[in-house]
């Protein structure tokens, strides 16, 4: 969940600068970057590996 | 100490449906990482509780909001509606910081204590830590 949190900022962080900068649609903003969540987030997870 | 307001006219803003959609998918989200969780492990599971799954209704909806708003006094609220959603995105990444502190304290006090107060206690570290990021980004 840690791991989830950090892409949820990196996520978080993306939407808003694509929406301040771009100004597309909250939705498009918000489903385009979702891939970033899951790359961050796995990326992360097979990094750092289970955190037992 | 900053004050943090609520206001509840905004509830009455959003509708049935729009309620629904964010208890839809925040409950299947919940049920989709329990069965990841079944099948891949806790860990995997965990990673997908802080899934985005009702931020991109969030954000649209408070988008269509504030369009509402300007089209009742016959002004034009893309421009922000989007500024909104930005602001509310803003908002989810200290609201990240302080899940990710609610996560640690969790991982790493639950083995060793009472499961309601280690989540009191993290909800607590979420709540302080999330009111601490606001207000100083406030200022």
């Amino acid at each position: 969940m840690v791991l989830g949190a950090v892409a949820f900022l990196v996520y978080a962080f993306l939407v808003s600068w694509l929406l301040r900068r771009y100004r597309p649609a909250a939705m498009t903003a918000a489903l385009g970057a979702m891939p970033v969540w899951f790359m961050v987030s796995l990326g992360l997870w097979f990094w750092i590996g289970d955190p037992k | 100490v900053k004050e943090v307001e609520f206001n509840l006219s905004s509830l009455r803003e959003t509708r049935g449906h729009e309620y629904i959609v964010r208890f839809v998918f925040g409950g299947l989200c919940t049920v989709i990482a329990g069965l990841i969780a079944k099948r891949f492990g806790p860990g995997v599971g965990g990673l997908f509780l802080a899934f985005p799954a009702i931020f991109p209704a969030s954000a649209t909806m408070i988008e269509s909001h504030e369009k509402r708003r300007k089209a009742e006094i016959g002004a034009d609220g893309t421009e922000r509606g989007r500024l909104a959603a930005s602001i509310d995105a803003s908002g989810a990444v200290l609201g990240c910081i302080g899940l990710a502190v609610f996560a640690l304290i969790v991982w790493k006090t639950l083995p060793h204590g009472n499961a309601y107060g280690v989540i009191a206690a993290a909800v607590l570290g979420w709540a302080a830590l999330s009111y601490l990021l606001w207000a100083l980004r406030k200022d």
